[in-house]
Formats: C-alpha cells, sequence, structure tokens
C-alpha cells in the first residue's frame, strides 16, 4: 500500500512536470475552437442578416403588365411585409446575384403571366434557387413553391374540368363565370390566411441552443484535450510492469494509479480554466442568463458539479493511450472515436437533425450523457441517470485497460 | 520470514522446474534442477531465446512455472509465502526498470518507501554510495547513459534489502569503468553471504562466477569454465543449434 502511494505520487509528480506542455496544447485547442466557432457565428450571422429579410429578385419583361400591381400588393400582405424584400431585375443581373449570393431567390415571370392565368392558360412561374448557402428561410420557400404548384395544378384541373363541362352541356357565358372563377381564385391565393388559419400553442420548455452548444463545447474541450497527453500518458516499459507487479502493485493497481494521478493532472488544469472563466465574468459583464452561471459563485458551482465529466474524459483518454499502446495510435484512436461520438451525439447540431436511427442510439454514447449531466448541471440540478451511466462507462473503461494489460503480459511472455 | 537468514544459512534450490507456452506446445524449461548455496555467484549461460530471462522472472515471482518448486532452506516459500519470498529476492531485468521522466532519487524513492532500509543512510555510506548513484542523483533518467541508468536499476532492486540477487545481463553494452563498479558491488553482495544468480554473455561476468551452467534444450547442464573462451563459444553455439 505505502509502495502503491508513492508510486500515485510519482505519477502525479511525473505528470505535474508535463502540465505546461499540456496546457499550452490545451490553449492551443481551445483557440481553434474558438476561431471555429466565431467564424460559424458570424457566418450564421451574416446569413441571418442575409435572410431577413429574404431579397427576391423579379425578372419580367418591363412593360409586362399587372408586375408592379402585384409586386406592391405582396409588399402589403402581413405575412410578407417583414420577411421579403423584392426588387425587379434583368434576367443576367439576377442570376449573377443569385451567384454571388445577394439575393435568394428569383421569380421568373413569363410573358402576359397575370393576363394568361385570367384566360386560363398553362403558364408556368420559375422561382429559381441558388444551390449553395441555403438557408431555412430559402428551403421553406422551396418547399412552399412545390406545394403551392401543386395547389395551383389542382386548381387548374377543375378549371378544366368546369371548361370541359361547359362545353359539353353547351352552356352559356362560359368565359364570364372562367374570368370570375379566375379572379376569384387569384383573390384566395393572395389572401390565403383565410384559406389556411395558422394557429400556435406553447411548446414544452427545451433548453436554448447557446447552453447546448456551451456544455458541448465544455464536453469536446475536455475529451479533445486528450490529444495534447500523449507523452504523459505513455505506457511505462514492460520491465518497470513487471518490477511494481513483482512487488504486489498489480496490473489493475497500476491503471488505476496512472488514472488517479491523471485525474489530478486533469483537474489541475480544468480549475485553471475555471479561474480564468470567472475572472472574465467578475471583470466584465458576461454571464449566462436562465442558469447557474450567472455569477462567479455560480461558475465554481457548476464546475465542481461537472467532475464527473472531467473523470469520465480523463478515463477514456487513458483508455486510449493504454490500449493502443503508441502516442500516435493514441492520437489517432481518440480523434476520430471523439469526433464520430460528437456527431452522433448532437454536439455539433440538435440530435434532432439526426437520422432516426442515431437519434434512438445516441444517449447511448458517452459523452451524449456527458452533454445531457453538464446540461442539468448548468441549471443547478444533478441528473442521477447520466451520472449512473458515466459511472459505468468509467467501470468499463478501467476493466478493458486492466484486461488489455493483462493481455499484452499474456502475449509478452509468449514469445 | 527474518531477513537475518542471509546471515546463518541461505540455500536456494530449484527442483523440476518446467514451463510451457501455447498450452504447452512450446516448451522453453523443460526440467530446471539447481541449488545454489550462500556466498555463491551462479553464471546461467545460453543461446540467445533458450530461457535464460523466463528462468529469471520465474525466480522473481513475475511468470509462473508450469511445474516444479523453488525451496528456500528447504522451505517451499513461493506457493506459501509469495510475499515474504519477492521481499527476498532482487532483480534486475535486461531493460531499465525506471521512470524516464524522474530522476534518480524519484525512482529510488518509489523501492524505498517500504524498505527495511534507509535511504538517506544508503546514499551517504551504502551500498547505493558504493555503486556511486548520489554522483547522478538529481539527473532524470531519460538523460543517464546506460551505465548510470543500470546501476540505478540495482540499486532500486536492492532496495528491499534481498539476500538473492537476479540479474540479467547486467553488464551488456556498459564500459568498463561501470563494470568496474558492479563488479566491486556485487563482490561486496557475496561476500555478506547472499547468493547471486547472473545470466549473461560477458566474460568478464563468467569470470566472477562461482559455478556455471549452459541452458540447453530447457535443461541446465553444468559447464566447467577452464579460461577457454573458444570452448565456451563452441558450448554455446551447441546449445543454439539444438534450441
Amino acid at each position: 500500500m505505502k509502495t502503491w502511494k508513492q508510486y500515485i505520487l510519482l505519477e502525479t509528480k511525473r505528470m505535474l512536470k508535463s502540465l505546461p506542455g499540456v496546457c499550452l496544447g490545451s490553449l492551443l485547442l481551445t483557440a481553434c475552437l474558438i476561431g471555429i466557432f466565431t467564424l460559424f457565428q458570424l457566418n450564421s450571422s451574416r446569413q441571418e442578416s442575409k435572410s431577413s429579410p429574404v431579397d427576391i429578385g423579379i425578372v419580367a419583361k418591363k412593360d409586362e403588365p399587372f408586375i408592379d400591381w402585384m409586386i406592391t400588393t405582396a409588399e402589403k400582405i402581413d405575412n410578407a411585409k417583414y420577411t421579403c424584400r423584392f426588387q425587379r431585375l434583368e434576367e443576367k443581373a439576377a442570376d449573377a446575384k443569385l451567384k454571388s449570393g445577394k439575393i435568394d431567390m428569383v421569380f421568373l415571370i413569363p410573358e402576359n403571366y397575370i393576363a394568361s392565368i385570367i384566360n386560363g392558360e398553362n403558364k408556368h412561374l420559375t422561382i429559381r434557387f441558388g444551390n449553395s448557402q441555403s438557408t431555412i428561410v430559402s428551403f421553406l420557400f422551396r418547399e412552399l413553391s412545390h406545394a403551392a404548384s401543386a395547389f395551383i395544378l389542382d386548381t387548374e384541373a377543375g378549371i378544366y374540368s368546369m371548361q370541359e363541362y361547359y362545353e359539353k352541356h353547351r352552356l352559356p357565358d362560359k368565359a364570364e363565370d372562367e374570368l370570375d372563377l379566375n379572379l376569384q381564385y387569384i383573390k384566395e391565393i393572395v389572401s390565403l390566411e383565410k384559406g389556411i388559419q395558422t394557429e400556435e400553442i406553447a411548446t414544452e420548455d427545451t433548453t436554448p441552443l447557446f447552453q447546448q452548444y456551451l456544455v458541448s463545447a465544455l464536453v469536446l474541450f475536455l475529451f479533445f484535450r486528450g490529444l495534447a497527453c500523449s507523452k504523459i500518458l505513455a505506457v511505462q516499459n514492460r520491465a518497470f510492469q513487471d518490477k511494481l507487479a513483482q512487488k504486489g502493485i498489480g496490473y489493475p493497481q497500476q491503471i488505476l494509479a496512472r488514472g488517479i494521478a491523471f485525474f489530478i493532472t486533469a483537474l489541475a488544469s480544468y480549475l485553471f480554466l475555471f479561474i480564468l472563466a470567472g475572472t472574465i465574468m467578475a471583470v466584465s459583464p458576461l454571464s449566462i442568463p436562465n442558469t447557474i452561471c450567472t455569477t462567479v459563485r455560480g461558475v465554481w458551482e457548476f464546475a465542481f458539479r461537472c467532475i464527473p465529466i472531467l473523470l469520465l474524459s480523463t478515463s477514456f483518454i487513458q483508455l486510449a493511450y493504454e490500449i493502443t499502446e503508441d502516442s500516435m495510435g493514441g492520437i489517432l484512436f481518440l480523434f476520430f472515436s471523439i469526433l464520430a461520438m460528437g456527431l452522433c451525439s448532437g454536439c455539433f447540431y440538435p440530435r434532432s437533425y439526426l437520422p432516426q436511427a442515431l437519434q434512438a442510439a445516441a444517449p447511448l454514447f458517452p459523452v451524449w450523457q456527458a452533454c445531457r449531466y453538464g446540461l442539468s448541471a448548468l441549471q443547478g440540478s444533478f441528473h442521477a441517470p447520466s451520472f449512473l451511466y458515466m459511472a459505468g462507462c468509467l467501470a468499463l473503461c478501467f476493466f478493458f485497460m486492466a484486461l488489455r494489460r493483462r493481455y499484452c503480459a499474456h502475449i509478452q511472455t509468449h514469445i | 520470514m527474518e531477513q537475518s537468514t542471509t546471515s546463518k544459512e541461505l540455500t536456494l534450490e530449484i527442483q523440476h522446474l518446467k514451463k510451457s507456452f501455447h498450452h504447452g506446445k512450446k516448451k522453453v524449461l523443460q526440467d530446471i534442477c539447481l541449488e545454489a548455496h550462500k556466498g555463491e555467484c551462479i553464471g546461467i549461460l545460453g543461446a540467445n531465446g533458450c530461457g535464460k530471462s523466463t528462468l529469471l522472472s520465474i525466480l522473481a515471482g513475475i511468470q509462473a512455472a508450469s511445474s516444479g518448486s523453488i525451496l528456500l532452506n528447504g522451505d517451499g516459500l513461493f506457493n506459501k509465502h509469495k510475499k515474504e519470498y519477492i521481499s527476498l529476492i532482487g532483480y534486475v531485468p535486461q531493460e531499465c526498470p525506471l521512470m524516464e521522466e524522474l530522476n534518480a532519487y524519484d525512482n529510488l524513492k518509489l523501492w524505498y518507501c517500504d524498505s527495511p532500509l534507509s535511504l538517506k543512510d544508503e546514499l551517504e555510506q551504502g551500498f547505493l554510495a558504493m555503486l556511486g548513484i548520489p554522483e547522478f542523483l538529481k539527473i532524470p533518467v531519460k538523460n543517464m547513459s546506460g551505465g548510470m541508468k543500470k546501476r540505478l536499476s540495482i540499486g532500486c532492486a536492492v532496495a528491499g534489502n534481498p539476500c538473492i540477487l537476479l540479474l540479467d545481463e547486467p553488464g551488456a553494452a556498459l564500459d568498463l569503468i561501470c563494470k568496474e563498479r558492479i563488479e566491486v558491488y556485487l563482490k561486496n553482495f557475496k561476500k555478506q553471504g547472499n547468493i547471486i544468480l547472473i545470466a549473461t554473455h560477458e566474460e568478464r561476468e563468467i569470470n566472477f562466477c562461482d559455478r556455471l551452467f549452459v541452458l540447453k534444450n530447457g535443461i541446465l547442464e553444468d559447464f566447467q569454465y577452464n579460461g577457454n573462451i573458444h570452448q565456451l563459444a563452441g558450448k554455446l553455439a551447441e546449445s543454439e543449434r539444438s534450441q
């Protein structure tokens, strides 16, 4: 026991010696993460300003009748007033703007379009989209245009049936009735809210995306930090392992000792991170609303509550280097496994974006459970199922490591 | 078991020791029998891969033998009181069992924290001083020469004040000064009535041994060395061919 305690102390000392390097690596990693997030934020805010309101180009002949009236009417509709901005353009200019992303879509109005609708001719309106930088709004418009197209086609089919009916029964005033019907149809389309009633109900209280991304960033940071730990977690030589085993410190105890030492080292840098965060919060008006992190004390409470996540991440990192027994192998294993887990666990985007099968499998990944636990911690609560799941994962990590060492010792003695 | 056993009588007996791998398909040690007495140094020779290191690691308690027994002063201690037996054994493997990033002092602290010997005393006037370890106490292991590492490994191995020292090719790739230092220490260790078992290829170490054995076909054969290195080389070549 005395030797084991001494071994833990020496392993901690050895690892702490490499702490500056680990911190530097973590700092670089944080800088990269912040850079990516900032870029993403800038890009999304640029896209948001661009799509709110949506810029729509109208391409039609200069002397096309009713176009200006139609644009003015559309701009006056309540639903479009704040969401759409129309501009008349030449087709080439419209395409150029669409390509450069300055407008979101173009309506190509065929010649005598309004007259053709009134006369019941089948002329098609074309809506042209750019295929890059698609936003949710342009996607919705695309879907809506498909729906409207189907609606128009159905209505046209009705009108043609009416024409056939008039012809068959040789009824008079066909043109007048048809004109009247078409005008009524346009009127209906222009005031769709009469045909389709919209309602809103209060949804369940969901976690804001910002909080989700914040916790995901912390979890990913704690896991990805392992990429900078290849040196301190390099597996000791076999002779040393054997000598420890000979002195009664078996392979599981060796793994545990290294795990404790690595956790202490990781805790040191983790606390440093939160000292930094607390200091920033103390000197600036920054805070995370609707969470416990509105005060410096709250930040420390959050840090304390998230220690089980740190424990899980350190054991997973240790597992990566232990089972690969190679620095580069460990780095690659960590990088790809965390990336895959992050992708499948909705760390990079909400889980609802994932395919159905993955949505069901996501809670099986430790990263997902860590995020869930972190979100609860951010609200100042304790999520017991996630905590238990993480504890199970931790035990599994140590079991696999001990198994791996035993297997390696077995292989070694068989050569 | 009292450590003072060494001063009275000490006999290490290996009886019909066997070790095989791959579920008995590869027999490395067939029938090892050996008896070593107080103050004796025994050399084990043999071709590469003949099983010398396996034999030493079994004696050190790292690997388990397939069958056979190891007796100390007539007691089958290995199976009954492994912990006590292990405390009497000092083992220096081929590869240095050290923590590379830490210095010599830290490495020594690990093995001396539970030792009956005082690290401070040993560094000042004990066998660690004899090995010249205080000269490089603060140097990290990764910056040490091969000789320094080997001396430190021996220093760590004898932390438990053992009465049996197992050395696996201790002189390999060491310079003459370092070999001399180790030899002086070993002579002293032997003089105190302890037993040394060395697996070696080095002529200097062979000359230092009281008795020599060649490990051939998994069996230890007594070898009378008369200083003729060619005769010894022939014997080893024969051992290699028979593997």
